[in-house]
């Protein structure tokens, strides 16, 4: 009696240590699912699943990148959809560095770091939102785990159950695709070259 | 000391903090030195603190967390409600073969283990199905397999289809109580006859070749041997019965009060059109009417 009694408690803490990561989750829910009715249904059948599966969890191994696993396969498997690599976008299509390239040449003759920076804070916030959200869902998982919770190439390739050298090529390619269409969105707008004619 | 190019190779990884330390220090003492190399790495690391806050916004509605609480709670509630030995085994046993059996549903379980079964069983009716055994199986497959190394003395040995009518008919006369059959002899060979006995009666044996294999067959009159125990099948008009020993088929059928089997490892029904073919029952007349 005594002994279920303890592990009550311990699935009860494992619980609560699980809810802590609500919010990473609900936003990676949000960013894959694009929907905030589909996010709260896919939370909360992950949070059942952490439940039924809560012995499955290696004591010591990061909870975190554990709960986002859940939260993957059941993104996959609830909602039928396949995150593959898309085949049409090309290697070589952005160069390295293009953002910053784009936006040094469009500054041409102002050397000033702190001028070429701080123009990619201005950047809106919708911009981003849609740029990260029409990524393709194997670059865009990519994105968030790395950029946006902070976890490790290795915590990500367990994940996504690729090879740490894929992760690696994945979260490169997005970027230069995040870049790419951001400095779309900003010439669409036109208000680099505002900036730029302001200047001159 | 380390180029542009070496270090914008291991930038990603460099910003994303994946660097064993050496390298680590290597790229930041390059990006310290190098003017170019740092505005870049800066740029890049303002990016990626970009995506980072202008993406990390949706707070998780509270009615969401309630409710996964809540439901968390009445599921704990549910599984400390029975007793505590009902929860014991299903934490227990989750690890190795045992969790093919509790992880998944019952119906995964069984959508994977009928076929297994249905197929064992299916191969173990086609090939490993004990056939019908019968103590006269035995006899004449050891027969035939004395014969088959050459270990058996045979009295004649022709290819001569006289020679064999011939020999059918002394076979007929010396064993009175043996009701040869005719012998059409179509491409078969005689070898050797021989007269031997067989569970206590007097037996003829022939042995003969066709197709290149060799085959024996035996006449045993007045048998009273139980057949029913073995598979049988009609073919021509000819109830047969078979049986397997050592690798030989035997298949076996009555003439009036004669029981004749053939033995070879030839398949059943070739041997059982060998025997409508070339041994034709004794009151049977020829199909080419001769003598």
């Amino acid at each position: 009696m005594e002994e279920s009694a303890r592990k009550e408690d311990k699935i009860k803490e494992f619980e609560s240590a699980a809810l802590e990561h609500i919010d990473s989750l609900f936003n990676v829910g949000m960013r894959m699912t694009r929907n905030r009715e589909e996010a709260e249904d896919l939370v909360q059948e992950t949070y059942l699943k952490v439940h039924r599966f809560s012995h499955t969890f290696k004591e010591g191994s990061n909870l975190k990148a554990w709960l986002f696993k859940i939260l993957r396969n059941t993104f996959i498997n609830s909602f039928r959809k396949k995150i593959r690599e898309p085949k049409e976008v090309h290697y070589n299509e952005v160069e390295d560095f293009y953002l910053y390239s784009k936006i040094k040449s469009g500054k041409a003759g102002d050397d000033s770091l702190s001028g070429c920076v701080s123009n990619v804070y201005e950047f809106l916030e919708d911009e981003v939102k849609n740029a990260v959200d029409n990524l393709p869902l194997a670059f865009k998982e990519v994105v968030l785990y790395s950029d946006i919770e902070e976890l490790s190439y290795g915590e990500i390739s367990e994940i996504i159950e690729c090879p740490i050298g894929t992760v690696k090529s994945r979260l490169f390619r997005a970027r230069r695709l995040l870049q790419k269409s951001l400095w779309n969105y900003a010439s669409e707008r036109g208000y680099l070259k505002e900036k730029q004619g302001g200047r001159k | 000391m380390m180029t542009c190019n070496e270090a914008i190779e291991q930038f990603q990884e460099f910003l994303d903090n994946e660097l064993d330390d050496g390298n680590h220090s290597a790229i930041k003492q390059h990006i310290e030195m190098c003017y170019k190399c740092c505005e870049k790495f800066e740029f890049e690391q303002n990016f990626k603190k970009i995506i980072k806050d202008k993406t990390f916004l949706h707070k998780t509605p509270q009615h969401l967390l309630q409710s996964i609480v809540s439901r968390l709670a009445a599921l704990n509630e549910e599984h400390s409600q029975p007793e505590p030995i009902v929860l014991e085994p299903k934490t227990k046993y989750h690890t190795g073969i045992f969790g093919f059996f509790t992880l998944r549903p019952a119906f995964v379980t069984m959508a994977i283990l009928l076929p297994i079964t249905i197929t064992c069983l299916a191969v173990y009716l086609v090939f490993l199905r004990p056939t019908g055994f019968s103590p006269i199986i035995q006899v004449a497959a050891e027969r035939h397999d004395s014969f088959v190394n050459d270990n058996m003395h045979l009295d004649l040995v022709s290819s001569d289809r006289n020679e064999i009518r011939r020999h059918f008919e002394n076979l007929q006369q010396s064993n009175l109580a043996v009701d040869v059959p005719k012998w059409s002899g179509r491409e078969m060979k005689l070898l050797g006859c021989k007269n031997y006995s067989m569970a206590g009666k007097k037996s003829a044996y022939v042995g003969l070749s066709g197709d290149h294999k060799k085959i024996s067959l035996e006449m045993v009159n007045d048998s009273d041997m139980n057949l029913n125990k073995l598979d049988h099948e009609i073919f021509k008009g000819r109830s047969y019965h078979f049986g397997r020993y050592k690798g030989y088929n035997v298949v076996l059928w009555r003439q009036g009060k004669t029981l004749y089997s053939l033995t070879s490892t030839m398949n059943r029904r070739d041997l059982m059109r060998v025997a409508s073919e070339s041994i034709p029952s004794y009151n049977t007349r020829l199909p080419d009417g001769q003598e």
